[in-house]
């Protein structure tokens, strides 16, 4: 049988099922949903062909309504993502419900321009956002420090940060893994890579590098970071004019009065946070679960997404929308974010029961804003340095990897008058 | 009761009252049984190592074993083990230990030799066939020339127990010379239905298919018996073994792709397709193969099931390409058989292996578009992911 025969055969089975009249496609997002993850490339794909979709805020676990096209059938099919084909009636009394509901309709208008901050080198599998988008088929593009100190950054509406340390001392990993031929090679291409943009050593670089991400934002942008990535982009903005890189990273101590010189004006989420010693693998007192200081690390627990109301704050609506309220923890460099060191406009979007911190953050700096969410890979609670790669067709349906494609999709959606 | 304690006591029932703990040494195998559990394995040995010559040896070899290999000292048992198999006394389940220790340290050659000299030594000892069968399968020389040693060394009240272990051996392996000779031996010393039915077989998948039938017919077979089954289906008589492959007694996992062809077809003889089915079971793959393909057209309504099963043939012997043209043939010519998916799923590994990705993406999505309800289509989505990278490689 040829292709064409095929896609023939396919019309025919797509007929077949459809409804007559149908002329939308619900790809549901409850226990009902096949392949949660893929749902959200297919819904990508509608936008990329220049289709519009709707995402259906807090109705059958933040479902997306596409138009009914062959091009959204095949993709569905192949992604294998259940698609529910929708006549008039049946939509109806869908939009019913939800204007008779906590829910609401957001219109996703176009796909979103995605940028991910990463090393030339790595591969997709070392970051769970990339993991993510690979699976899902949503493309991107890879910036690195040449692109975003060259202006790049203008060219996307959404730029992604994993575990990189923004404060230029590798994750403090020289306390572990000084004689690592990996943490050669890294602490290598860090001051090569310095060099070669006219900075004197990495922290340097990446303060400028940090600088650059925070006026994107400031002038539009949208940024979600991961990791250890929030944590040290937020110390690196606030340290623009103060030197916190210990000896190892610089070839000079710290400032001794770093923490009192730190400007917590220019960061998104933090304020008045204390930076650990140079003996400590962790950056500061920002994170709750220090992962990599033995005596101090605290136990994973669960974690709770905050239900916001969908007609009031769409935004944090769409970043939560998922098919479990409550989800388990994951360490990371930075897991989570202590509540008594968060500005008071920043939006908690998930939480620990009981635990002094946050796990999931937004907020808006300038015309733009930032999100972040604690912990490496939501399916590999544990990971550790050279732990075997996630793979996503097993996870299917992680409600942990769903919160990161709320970022990327949320874009998307049309901009409207903010009610609150 | 201690697991340990449960073991010692299980093999002195099996051994019993020769080997029965001493009450002289009785507590100083019990005391190095309470320290195994306690977890003091290197006390324990020590004990178990000083008793190892004593009345209690089999018990004390046992612990011993326990307690070195706790202790990671495989080569320190051999080391034991081999002092006390040079005595012409050694009991025989001291001597199965260091054929297993031997396997253990990965000595294949020493254990093969170990073996052959315990028979040689002790022809008439079941143990030492045992042990050598479970090294690795015999070739058929060495089958022949351990069954022509048996025959004229063995024991006669050994003889029934050691011959009809080796050709359960030889059966297993396929070695249907070896087997027939040793059955044909059997059965001239009685006449049942059971070594009937393996003579008849075995002399078939030799290639003697009129002894076969002679046997069969002499011995009267039954009707559930599973070689006048075979021997039906090999002669093609698709009537009869349609009939009595479904009645044998036998649970063989061999009938399961015979009797799938015959619930698909109508067809009644089919001498072509009975003559691959035996080439199959004379261990002649390649031959089978072709002649499943070329038979596809006897057995009409089972085709894409023939020619499936020849192209895995193909598969299993390294030959892709006749697999792919066999792949093709069924994803072509036969697009509604239950066979289509699995074919179209080969036919994108076997691009996907020789580096034509897009060709294999096609293939995929074909299969995906084409046949949503098949239950292959998880492995083509995963497999399909993994081709565009959207998937770690497999570590």
């Amino acid at each position: 049988m040829t292709a064409r025969q095929a896609i023939a055969v396919l019309a025919a089975l797509c007929c077949a099922a459809t409804p007559p009249g149908a002329q939308h496609l619900l790809l549901p997002m409850d226990d009902a949903q096949r392949n949660h993850l893929k749902a959200y490339g297919v819904t990508f794909g509608a936008l990329q062909d220049g289709s519009r979709a709707e995402w259906l805020l807090n109705y059958r676990g933040g479902s997306f309504l596409l138009v009914d096209t062959d091009s959204a059938r095949r993709r569905a099919a192949l992604a294998g993502v259940s698609a529910e084909p929708l006549d008039a009636s049946a939509l109806q009394a869908i939009r019913a419900e939800i204007a008779a509901s906590n829910m609401d309709a957001v219109v996703l208008e176009r796909a979103p321009r995605v940028a991910i901050y990463t090393p030339p080198t790595s591969q997709p599998w070392d970051d769970a956002v990339t993991l993510a988008l690979e699976y899902a088929g949503i493309p991107y593009s890879r910036v690195w420090d040449d692109d975003v100190l060259a202006g790049a950054l203008s060219r996307f509406d959404w730029l992604h940060l994993h575990h990189e340390d923004f404060t230029g001392q590798l994750n403090k990993f020289h306390l572990s893994f000084a004689a690592a031929q990996w943490f050669q090679r890294l602490r290598h291409e860090s001051v090569t890579t310095a060099q070669r943009l006219g900075y004197s050593d990495p922290p340097a670089l990446k303060k400028a590098v940090a600088d650059a991400m925070r006026r994107y934002v400031e002038q539009g942008g949208l940024l979600f970071a991961m990791c250890g990535a929030t944590e040290t982009l937020e110390l690196a903005m606030a340290a623009f004019d103060v030197d916190i890189a210990d000896t190892p990273a610089d070839g000079t101590p710290r400032d001794p009065d770093a923490d009192a010189r730190l400007d917590w004006q220019r960061s998104f989420a933090f304020t008045g946070v204390q930076l650990e010693p140079p003996t400590s693998p962790g950056m500061s007192d920002a994170d709750g679960h220090h992962v990599n200081t033995v005596l101090r690390r605290q136990r994973l627990g669960v974690v709770s997404l905050f239900g916001f109301s969908p007609k009031f704050d769409p935004v944090a609506a769409m970043l939560v929308q998922n098919h479990r309220s409550v989800i388990p923890d994951f360490y990371g460099v930075t897991t989570s974010f202590m509540r008594q060191r968060l500005k008071p406009a920043v939006t908690v979007l998930a939480y620990e029961e009981g635990a002094p911190w946050a796990k999931y953050l937004h907020g808006d700096y300038g015309r733009g804003s930032w999100t972040y969410l604690g912990g490496h890979d939501p399916e590999d609670p544990q990971h550790a340095v050279g732990s075997a790669p996630t793979n996503l067709a097993l996870h299917a349906n992680s409600p942990g990897y769903r919160l990161i494609l709320n970022n990327v999709l949320f874009p998307a959606a049309k901009k409207r008058p903010r009610k609150t | 009761m201690a697991p340990g304690r449960t073991l010692v006591a299980a093999v002195a029932v099996f051994l019993g009252p020769a080997v029965t703990p001493s009450s002289a040494q009785e507590s100083a195998v019990y005391r190095a049984l309470e320290l195994e559990d306690a977890s003091r394995w290197e006390e324990a040995a020590v004990l178990y190592r000083a008793e190892i010559r004593g009345p209690d040896a089999v018990q004390a070899a046992f612990g011993l074993e326990r307690a070195l290999l706790t202790l990671g000292r495989a080569e320190e048992l051999e080391a034991v083990l081999a002092e006390l198999v040079r005595g012409q006394d050694a009991h025989e389940l001291i001597r199965s230990m260091y054929v297993r220790t031997l396997l253990r340290l990965e000595r294949r050659t020493a254990a093969r030799v170990f073996a052959s000299e315990w028979i040689a030594a002790r022809p008439s000892e079941p143990e030492a066939y045992r042990q050598l069968y479970a090294i690795a399968p015999l070739p058929a020389a060495d089958a022949r020339g351990l069954w022509r040693r048996i025959r004229s060394g063995v024991a006669s009240d050994s003889l029934r127990t050691i011959a009809d272990e080796l050709a359960e051996h030889v059966l297993a392996a396929g070695l249907w010379d070896v087997a027939r000779e040793i059955l044909e031996d059997r059965y001239s010393r009685g006449r049942d239905h059971e070594t009937a039915g393996q003579l008849a077989l075995a002399a078939a998948r030799a290639g003697d298919v009129d002894r076969a039938r002679r046997v069969a017919a002499d011995a009267g077979l039954p009707a559930d018996a599973p070689a006048r089954a075979w021997l039906a289906l090999y002669s093609g008589d698709l009537a009869a073994a349609r009939s009595l492959l479904m009645r044998a007694d036998d649970a063989d996992p061999g009938a399961i792709q015979p009797l799938a062809v015959l619930s698909r077809t109508r067809a009644t003889i089919a001498p072509v397709f009975g003559t691959a089915v035996l080439a199959l079971a004379r261990g002649d793959s390649a031959g089978a193969a072709r002649g499943l393909a070329a038979s596809a057209q006897e057995v009409a309504g089972a085709e894409s099931l023939m020619l499936m099963w020849a192209a895995r043939l193909h598969a299993a012997r390294g030959d892709e390409a006749g697999a792919g043209r066999l792949y093709d043939a069924v994803a072509r010519d036969h697009p509604h058989s239950a066979e289509a998916p699995e074919a179209i799923l080969e036919q994108a590994r076997l691009l996907t292996r020789s580096g034509r990705s897009e060709a294999a993406a096609e293939r995929f999505e074909h299969l995906i578009l084409t046949y949503p309800a098949s239950a292959v289509l998880p492995a083509a989505r995963r497999e399909l992911d993994a081709l565009r990278g959207r998937t770690p490689p497999a570590s």
